[in-house]
């Protein structure tokens, strides 16, 4: 009895002896709020984006970042806060700026201050050759607005009505058409005369996307092609597509991210995608910029190739 | 402090004690070490928001002080100003973690340069005051308010951070105050549950030696002095109770064992008493019997003295020689029991006595003795032969008439003398013989019969206590032999019967 006693309190010893050792080390890991991971680099960069800004491009920037081993801020800028947003920048002393917006939301003088500050400034999609920018990332615009143009033409076989679906930020530019996407389109449509008919129509936030669709589908004369500028539009678009049974009857021709038009692709409810690889642009925006900030020379246009898919 | 040193009950009851108290002690210090690191995590994830706040409040007094000082110029506001902004360049400094991959941190370097800005703002507008260049002054002050709130957007932004951050923390140190209470909880328990079995196994070995004694004493009481096993003792008090309880034993039985000795003497030193008045008794009895024949012994032998005369006077030869034979038998007959004789003398009287027999049965009658010669002088009692010989005529010869033979042998066995009377009578009933071998002497007690007035019971007293023995061997219907042993070394100067 005495023994089974002295036994059983050995081995509540020990495991009081185990768990307090365990807790001990429990206790001691109480040291979350010491505070977060706090790592140090030495190029802090802002990176300047709007609401267009695919995800493949932000991550693009963290991923090269990291590569990069430095820092870039995401700052979403709007219309409303934009003068805020540069001035921040400003203040905060960064050493680069990347700037991915459209142009009606930042002005030349807003670049102009970032340099006058220090700070190496590049800019992608939008350029602003005027300023005194450092680089301009970009696919070209013409070139893109040609091979949807040759989408257009295999879609309708050189013959029928198009619709030009243009998001609002080119809605400011209907008059002049100044946009080279737009201009690419028209010069390989043109080569077809009197066969292929366009209608440019600009989404708004009063005459949004379906509308415009529904209102093209409802035409006298029905359209056989529609190319959609923005995303969103796309998706806008075949909803309405989707609702009238015509999916497959209109050949809707998108611009921008495979990542983006990922199921439209695969249900081939799309006919083609002219699609630009923010991801790539986002990694040479980055090596790009810290070259420069490094002290080396890069050339000030950096052009990335697009790719164009079909699925049908 | 002896207590310490040696293996006592005190210290076992003090280190019992102080093992209970430390282990409870240990649990307290768990929950106390426990509840101060949380408290403490709490106060840290809780520190940087409450600073931000501070840190607004201390821009805010900052640009009260600027507004104080662009308004009134005043000194007090002044050093208030440049208090402030001490206060401000203090934050800046600890706000400021570098180009920082971590979020907050990187936010918090961000107001920490925008702090800059804001104190060079408050700067100019100051600087703009005192060379009083109002538009300027103006345009910093407002200038300043700006940034203000472009640093409160971004401290906003901290403390969502920071609260995001806290959260998780906050589930983290949930989810191991959580474990940690559980183990608390487990450690209490273990320490109740060991707590419980030290207590049980303290009491006890405390209370074995005082049922090991306790059981002991049952023993005692029961009359069990030994066979108790050494025990094995925790404490040194019960040893040494022990050791008192053995050393205690040991005297009870020592005392009881004296006693018992004591007792035993006495009833040893009884029976001899009783033994001794039993022998007086029988030589009482003896020379009581021997007074009455002794009524007036000197009248007899002189009465038998004359009939001698007689019987020569009238040439009665054999009248002579019957009278002078039963003269002698008396005379020797009469002698105290207590006397010493030889065997020689005791030899010549059984001859009178046959002489006596073969004139009473004539030829019917036939006595043989066969005496070693050197046992002639062993002492012995006086009268052991002769009633032997008359048992064996009276009860021997009961039922014969014709060719009684009575056989007298003495010879030496094994330094012992032995003398045998064998008889070819009727023999003695086997029960009888078995009873007579036991000393059981009831019914052969002493007969009328005897010439002596002797039994069997006191010839074998007056034998056992010369150290003689006396036995007896028979067949039915063919003889009776009966033994006397007596010791060769027996002087006659030995007193007889004590």
């Amino acid at each position: 009895m005495k023994n089974w006693v002295k036994i059983l309190e050995l081995i509540l010893l020990s495991i009081l002896v185990v768990l307090g050792v365990v807790m001990i080390s429990d206790i001691q890991q109480i040291n979350l709020a010491d505070g977060p991971e706090a790592i140090v680099r030495d190029i802090h960069l802002a990176v300047l984006i709007d609401d267009s800004a695919p995800e493949s491009f932000k991550r693009g920037i963290i991923e090269a970042s990291q590569e990069q081993s430095l820092v870039a801020e995401l700052m979403f800028v709007s219309e409303d806060n934009a003068a805020d947003v540069f001035r921040q920048v400003r203040l905060i002393g960064v050493d680069g700026v990347i700037i991915r917006l459209n142009n009606h939301i930042f002005h030349s003088s807003d670049i102009e201050l970032l340099k006058a500050e220090g700070m190496v400034v590049v800019l992608i999609g939008n350029d602003a050759p005027e300023t005194t920018r450092d680089v301009y990332i970009g696919t070209n615009g013409y070139q893109q607005g040609k091979a949807m143009g040759q989408l257009v033409l295999e879609a309708l076989g050189e013959e029928g009505n198009v619709a030009l679906l243009l998001g609002s930020e080119m809605a400011e530019e209907q008059s002049a058409l100044r946009s080279h996407f737009v201009s690419g389109i028209y010069e390989t449509l043109n080569q077809v005369e009197n066969q292929v008919h366009v209608t440019a129509e600009y989404s708004t936030g009063e005459r949004r996307a379906e509308l415009i669709t529904d209102d093209l589908l409802s035409s006298e004369q029905p359209i056989g092609a529609l190319i959609c500028s923005d995303p969103t539009d796309v998706h806008r678009a075949i909803r309405v597509l989707v609702d009238r049974n015509a999916v497959g009857s209109v050949a809707v021709l998108a611009r921008g991210t495979e990542e983006e038009m990922a199921n439209y692709l695969q249900q081939e409810m799309i006919y083609g995608l002219v699609a630009e690889d923010h991801y790539a642009i986002a990694q040479i925006a980055i090596k790009s910029i810290e070259t420069i900030i490094n002290g080396f020379w890069i050339s000030s246009y950096v052009n990335v190739p697009f790719d164009v898919i079909t699925t049908w | 402090m002896n207590w310490l040193i040696h293996k006592t009950l005190k210290r076992k009851v003090f280190v019992f004690v102080l093992v209970i108290l430390l282990s409870y002690l240990a649990g307290f210090f768990y929950t106390f070490y426990a509840a101060s690191k949380v408290n403490t995590a709490i106060e840290q994830m809780f520190e940087t928001s409450v600073s931000l706040h501070q840190m607004k409040d201390t821009l805010d007094a900052y640009e009260q002080h600027v507004d104080n000082y662009l308004a009134t110029k005043d000194s007090d506001s002044f050093v208030a100003y440049m208090d402030t902004r001490q206060a401000i360049l203090n934050y800046q400094s600890w706000l400021d973690h570098g180009a920082n991959e971590n979020p907050m941190l990187l936010q918090m370097t961000n107001i920490s340069s925008m702090l800059n800005g804001y104190l060079h703002h408050g700067e100019e507008a100051v600087g703009y005051k005192r060379i009083r260049n109002i538009e300027r002054y103006l345009d910093s002050f407002s200038e300043l308010t700006v940034i203000r709130e472009l640093i409160n957007r971004k401290v906003d932004e901290v403390l969502t951070l920071d609260y995001d951050w806290n959260l998780e923390q906050h589930k983290l140190l949930s989810e191991r105050v959580q474990r940690i209470q559980i183990g608390l909880i487990l450690i209490t328990g273990l320490l109740i549950a060991l707590g419980v079995l030290f207590v049980l196994s303290f009491s006890t070995e405390v209370t074995r030696p005082i049922m090991v004694l306790s059981d002991r004493a049952n023993a005692i009481s029961q009359g069990q002095y030994d066979g108790f096993a050494k025990s094995a003792h925790g404490f040194r008090e019960a040893e040494q109770l022990e050791k008192a309880f053995d050393t205690m034993t040991g005297n009870i039985k020592m005392y009881i064992s004296e006693l018992e000795d004591k007792v035993e003497t006495e009833n040893r030193l009884r029976d001899s008493e009783i033994e001794r008045l039993k022998i007086r008794n029988l030589l009482n009895e003896a020379e009581l019997k021997a007074l009455q024949s002794q009524i007036n012994p000197h009248f007899l032998f002189n009465t038998l003295n004359a009939g001698m005369q007689l019987a020569m006077i009238e040439n009665a030869e054999r009248t002579n020689v019957f009278l002078e034979n039963l003269s002698n038998l008396f005379r020797y007959n009469i002698q105290p029991q207590n006397n010493r004789v030889t065997l020689r003398d005791e030899i010549r009287s059984v001859r009178h006595y046959a002489q006596l027999m073969k004139v009473r049965y004539g030829d019917g009658i036939s006595f043989q003795f066969d005496i070693a010669p050197h046992l002639e002088s062993v002492v012995m009692p006086p009268l052991i032969l002769q009633p032997v010989i008359e048992n064996g005529i009276i009860h021997g010869f009961a039922n014969r008439l014709s060719n009684r033979r009575l056989q007298i042998k003495a010879y030496e066995v094994e330094g012992m003398a032995m003398i045998e009377v064998e008889d070819n009578g009727q023999g003695i009933p086997p029960e009888t013989l078995k009873r007579l071998n036991q000393k059981d002497f009831r019914k052969s007690g002493a007969t009328e019969s005897h010439t002596t007035g002797l039994g069997l019971d006191n010839v074998y007293e007056r034998l056992k206590n010369l150290g003689g023995k006396l036995s007896f061997d028979s067949e039915w219907h063919r003889y009776t032999r009966v033994r006397i042993v007596l010791p060769l070394e027996v002087t006659k100067n030995e007193s007889y019967g004590g």
